[in-house]
């Protein structure tokens, strides 16, 4: 088992390699299909994106609601590959790492090799398991999006598994 | 005449929501406890075990088995005999979606549902999708499935010739389950619809979903076991890391079909096949 530490820093990237477990702990962020589709307008237009991605991870997830006493509802990864046509542009604009589940396209297998990024796969399905990683969750943007809002979050010990290593090694091929 | 309450229907069809949301039917759970048991690779028995982990801490804690809980499809199969009571609504649709928008709100599962074109969210998961059949006599029965989108997302359809074979059509289902891979969370549960038209195929590989874990009916059983052993060739895996367990269960339900043509449909679900059914 690895222990990964947010911000994500290159030299320990590196060494991971694809198959290994790791945990994940710090602050990573969660968006997907909605949120990513406004993150590139915004670079389009030359704007800011709302969250600073620099050396940090996207997890691809829309919880379920949270109910009374809780931190978060059920919170397990959507499908990654709706993800690849925003991603190699968000990879140019700094992130490190992504969190989610299923296959990547070539082009995002290369640009990841390229900016020395990791692709990290963790249980699908198992929402209510994962939420017990979770420490804090907050609403970063775009609140209007519902479940699909971006995410400020806290995790300990979130496990995961290297799906995609800084050679372009791949978990499914 | 048996007379239907339109409240019985609406708190039948709410609780049914919780129940599937929350807990697996005990049927589709031994399929994945079976699973555990023969699946040979660690990284596979890895997967199986914090499936079952996280079916305990679902039911224990009230929270979403997952938290795609999905667009609920709703298949319910009308006596002649019967006849039903409205008070606040005027159709089967209005009380199914009061149903579901009532506990989607007490049970805090996920509004997924968006209206289209512009993709806003209708902020209570409704509507539903709603099939009626109607059968003889006086019963009053549904089935309800939580479908999430990671295996919906890999339905496909295909208009085969006339002179398809059985063969052909188990060829064309397996390479459907090859090429989702990991996408719709293996081990997965396969639906093969046959004949009608197209519409009619696709709608039978959804039902055929609704029948995993029940007995086998004799007519299709030789099929859905090759389908299984197939599907379990091809080695994809829990979670899509390889191993031994690829397809908890395969079903199939067939229909006439045209003589010009051979209507082929696959619908997939994850291995968080939820269903509940129901009756008044």
């Amino acid at each position: 088992m690895i222990k990964i530490q947010t911000p994500l820093d290159t030299k320990i990237i590196t060494r991971l390699r694809v198959g290994d477990s790791v945990e994940i702990s710090g602050t990573i962020y969660g968006a997907r299909d909605a949120a990513h589709k406004r993150f590139i307008e915004i670079l389009k237009n030359n704007g800011r994106l709302p969250i600073d991605i620099e050396n940090q991870i996207i997890y691809y997830v829309g919880p379920s609601a949270t109910p009374p006493g809780f931190i978060v509802g059920s919170c397990g990864p959507t499908t990654s590959s709706r993800m690849d046509r925003y991603t190699i542009k968000l990879l140019e604009y700094g992130l490190k790492g992504m969190i989610g589940k299923g296959i990547r396209s070539k082009n995002v297998k290369k640009a990841i090799v390229e900016h020395n990024a990791i692709y990290f796969v963790t249980y699908g399905g198992c929402g209510a398991y994962l939420s017990r990683f979770i420490r804090k969750w907050d609403i970063a943007a775009f609140p209007e999006l519902g479940p699909e809002a971006v995410y400020k979050i806290e995790v300990e010990k979130f496990p995961a598994i290297v799906g995609i290593d800084v050679k372009g090694n791949d978990i499914y091929f | 005449m048996k007379i239907i309450k339109e409240k019985d229907i609406l708190e039948k069809i709410y609780h049914a929501v919780e129940k599937a949301s929350f807990t697996l039917d005990p049927s589709i759970k031994q399929l994945i406890i079976d699973a555990q048991k023969k699946e040979k690779s660690p990284l596979g028995k890895k997967i199986l075990d914090v499936i079952v982990q996280n079916l305990e801490i679902a039911q224990n804690k009230h929270l979403p088995i997952c938290q795609d809980t999905g667009m609920v499809v709703i298949f319910f199969e009308i006596g002649s005999n019967t006849r039903i009571e409205f008070q606040h609504f005027e159709t089967i649709q209005q009380i199914a979606d009061e149903a579901v928008k009532k506990s989607y709100r007490d049970f805090y599962l996920r509004k997924s549902i968006v209206n289209i074109p512009d993709r806003k969210n209708t902020q209570n998961n409704t509507p539903a999708i709603v099939w009626y059949k109607n059968i003889p006599g006086d019963q009053f029965r549904f089935s309800l499935m939580i479908k999430g989108f990671g295996s919906e997302n890999t339905t496909r359809l295909k208009m085969f010739r006339p002179t398809a074979s059985i063969p052909e059509i188990i060829r064309f289902t397996v390479k459907c389950v090859k090429e989702a891979g990991p996408n719709p969370c293996p081990p997965v549960f396969v639906g093969l619809g046959m004949g009608g038209t197209a519409e009619k195929a696709v709608f039978l590989s959804k039902y055929a979903l609704l029948d995993a874990g029940q007995p086998r009916n004799n007519e299709t059983a030789i099929f859905e076991e090759q389908l299984i052993s197939k599907i379990n060739a091809l080695g994809i895996g829990p979670g899509g890391f390889g191993g031994d367990i690829t397809c908890l269960d395969a079903r199939i339900k067939t229909y006439p079909t045209h003589i010009a043509g051979f209507p082929v449909a696959v619908s997939i679900s994850c291995w968080a096949h939820r269903s509940h059914r129901g009756y008044l």
